[in-house]
């Protein structure tokens, strides 16, 4: 992402921060968001907020993890909805994918 | 380009002409690409299983093709000029900034692709040159006019 000056925000795990499967029988995937070195950091942390409905500091954590490890696991959801947000983050110009989880 | 007023509706700038013709320059060359985005040569390779790629082609083809028609609409809507004056008024409603920014970011990533995916530095540097002044102004103003419109949502 580009390098736009964002707060500093305490370290969080996936598990505690990402969005999780509301039926647990059911397969989960995981949404990843890539790195670039093109989209603005506010933005992805309003993509964030709108997709997901995440507050401000979830979101600035998340696009931080994003900017500072190359990628953060966003969401883990059955195989549909993972797809609806691989195709919402997309339609933001967002480099995202979904896979199995492991 | 500055902010001149806002309310609960809307926010209202003061572009001078050039401006004003460089953000249609900018909103007309949206989409850059209908369906997604090839991976980048900067990813890190990651997994290749995703949606089916035609059903997200498909998608994002429809979804661009409605956002083109907001794009038309909008700048239809724009007042029109004073006369005796350079300065134009360019008015966004709340309810069309995101679509705004969604537009604007599209541009410049189609823009970024368009010029070989460089790095912001050092590979910028490289590219510069006459025959790529036209994507380099769009990257540098469609930037420029997603921060504005970031800093004014995020003013709230």
């Amino acid at each position: 992402m580009s390098d736009i000056e964002t707060p500093v925000l305490p370290p969080q795990t996936d598990e505690q921060t990402a969005t999780k499967p509301k039926d647990s029988r059911a397969p989960a995937y995981v949404v990843i968001v890539w790195n670039d070195p093109i989209n603005l950091m506010p933005f992805v942390t309003r993509v964030f907020r709108r997709v997901f409905g995440w507050d401000q500091k979830k979101a600035e954590h998340h696009m931080l993890e994003v900017h500072r490890q190359g990628k953060s696991v966003v969401a883990k959801e059955s195989l549909e909805k993972a797809e609806s947000y691989v195709h919402q983050l997309q339609s933001f110009s967002l480099h995202a994918t979904m896979e199995p989880e492991q | 380009m500055k902010r001149i007023s806002r309310d609960d509706e809307k926010v209202v700038f003061e572009l001078t002409d050039a401006e004003r013709q460089i953000l249609r320059f900018i909103l007309q060359s949206y989409p850059m690409q209908r369906g997604a985005w090839p991976e980048h040569p900067k990813a890190p390779q990651p997994s290749p299983m995703g949606p089916d790629p035609e059903l997200l082609n498909a998608e994002l083809a429809a979804f661009k093709t409605s956002l083109q028609d907001r794009v038309a609409t909008f700048l239809s809507e724009q007042p029109a000029p004073h006369p005796t004056s350079d300065v134009r008024c360019l008015v966004i409603h709340w309810k069309d900034a995101d679509w705004l920014l969604q537009v604007l970011n599209e541009v410049r990533v189609g823009t970024w692709y368009a010029l070989g995916c460089p790095d912001e530095n050092c590979e910028m540097a490289a590219v510069r040159g006459p025959e790529t002044w036209t994507h380099l102004l769009r990257l540098e103003f469609a930037g420029a006019f997603q921060g504005l419109l970031l800093h004014e949502l995020e003013s709230d």
